[in-house]
């Protein structure tokens, strides 16, 4: 991910691809999103063995930030 | 199998390096950490970087190219914190989660729009932007998130 001056910049620039709108994200948004477990816990020197128990918290928020966009599933489509 | 405890181990000498120096280590420096021999170090980061954490060794290489959230490559997201750029982010995203390896410290990144090359600068503590410039500043993807892991570098 890159960031951008704006969301009109990010459609402009040349690697934009249309129908990938949902890839636009707000600033509060990433920072929920690397909110997660997932990420505040990676110094808490037992990260690898614990790491499957923040996967369903860091999937979760994804998709309720996102409001469960397929571009944002593992699963659905684009 | 590897060790959990080892991996766990491994992983957090790591994640120290990066944070105390601004550079990820060598296996060789991993093997006189843990009192191994250089090829017992070099399979210590083989086997923490097979189990499927967003990092990468440099392609034909035992060589640290990416640590989330930390970059060994320089990269456009540069991180300062107590007034020294000596950290780089993998991404945008990761970039915002540099914080909690930094806790209650003033985190600030700076890249350049790759539209407009205007400088961005964002200051972020514990989770929370304290400034934005300019404040609509967003991030943008193009690859869906279920096809992060077949490109990580590109995503």
């Amino acid at each position: 991910m890159n960031f951008f001056r704006s969301e009109e910049d990010a459609r402009q620039w040349w690697g934009f691809v249309e129908g990938t709108e949902a890839g636009i994200l707000p600033l509060a948004d990433m920072m929920a999103i690397m909110s997660a477990s997932a990420l505040r816990e990676r110094t808490n020197g037992r990260y690898i063995s614990s790491m499957r128990r923040y996967l369903p918290e860091f999937i979760g928020r994804i998709m309720e930030i996102t409001h469960n966009a397929p571009f944002w599933s593992l699963r659905g489509g684009a | 199998m590897p060790d959990p405890q080892e991996l766990d181990q491994t992983f957090h000498f790591i994640m120290q390096s990066f944070v105390e120096r601004g550079q990820g280590p060598h296996f060789t420096e991993i093997a006189k950490a843990f009192a191994l021999t250089p090829q017992q170090g070099r399979q210590r980061l083989r086997d923490l970087m097979a189990v499927g954490i967003p990092a990468w060794l440099h392609p034909g290489t035992d060589l640290i190219a990416s640590f989330a959230p930390f970059n060994n490559l320089p990269t456009q997201y540069r991180i300062t914190v107590d007034g020294a750029q000596k950290w780089f982010a993998q991404c945008a995203l990761e970039s915002m989660a540099m914080c909690w390896a930094f806790p209650g410290k003033l985190v600030q990144v700076d890249a350049n729009c790759l539209q407009s090359g205007d400088p961005l600068h964002l200051e972020i503590r514990d989770g929370v932007i304290e400034r934005a410039d300019p404040p609509g500043m967003c991030g943008y993807i193009v690859v869906p998130y279920r096809d992060w892991r077949k490109d990580s570098a590109f995503a």
